[in-house]
């Protein structure tokens, strides 16, 4: 049971915060390259 | 390479209309010889202008570089925002494109390792219990996880 828990716990942080942080990349390349000007 | 529209306007109400070539690899627009022509023209006797291109539908400011084509200007409110400290600074800045490409490998690494150990312990487990089967189980759900998470996060985008 512990080392079910210990692979739930690291894939968990893994995956959660990868996907945070690329998601986050994106957002940010996409609003670098599509930069909106006032008129 | 895609074509753009690229506006001119002059402060003295001139305003110029014409397309050009948009490299998104270097973020540069290049202009027709015929149009940088007129520029360096009206250069003489005119304030500088306002150089806008529309990309994808959004009109973004173009600098004229030295080598006459324009390249695509930021906006200051849109560099990556600094943290109240080193630590979140490091941790919270958002990856780019290397970075992403790079977690996607390490999380197709984690994905086989959890693959192979869900093999290994399903040979070498001799008495089924409750807890070699949830641990397998969870060997096996984060292979498919990290696998799926990888792919997204090297979508190339």
């Amino acid at each position: 049971m512990g080392f079910g828990l210990f692979v739930l716990a690291i894939g968990v942080v893994v995956c959660g915060y990868g996907s945070y942080m690329s998601n986050l990349g994106r957002k940010a390349d996409r609003e670098r390259r599509h930069t909106r000007v006032s008129r | 390479m895609e074509i753009v529209d690229v506006f001119v306007e002059y402060p003295s109400g001139m305003s110029i209309f014409d397309s050009a070539t948009y490299s998104r690899g270097f973020n540069q627009v290049c202009v027709s010889e015929r149009l940088a022509a007129v520029l360096r023209e009206l250069g003489v006797t005119e304030a500088p202008p306002e150089v806008t291109a529309t990309i994808d539908g959004v009109p973004v400011v173009l600098q004229q570089c030295t080598d006459g084509c324009f390249s695509v200007e930021f906006a200051t409110d849109e560099q990556p925002k600094q943290g109240p400290g080193f630590l979140l600074r490091r941790i919270g800045h958002e990856w780019t494109e290397d970075q992403r490409q790079q977690f996607g490998r390490y999380a197709h690494t984690l994905s086989a390792a959890s693959i192979v150990g869900a093999v290994g312990y399903w040979h070498s487990t001799q008495v089924w219990t409750a807890t070699a089967v949830f641990n397998i189980a969870m060997l096996v759900v984060f292979f498919v996880i990290l696998f799926l998470a990888g792919m997204d996060s090297m979508n190339g985008e």
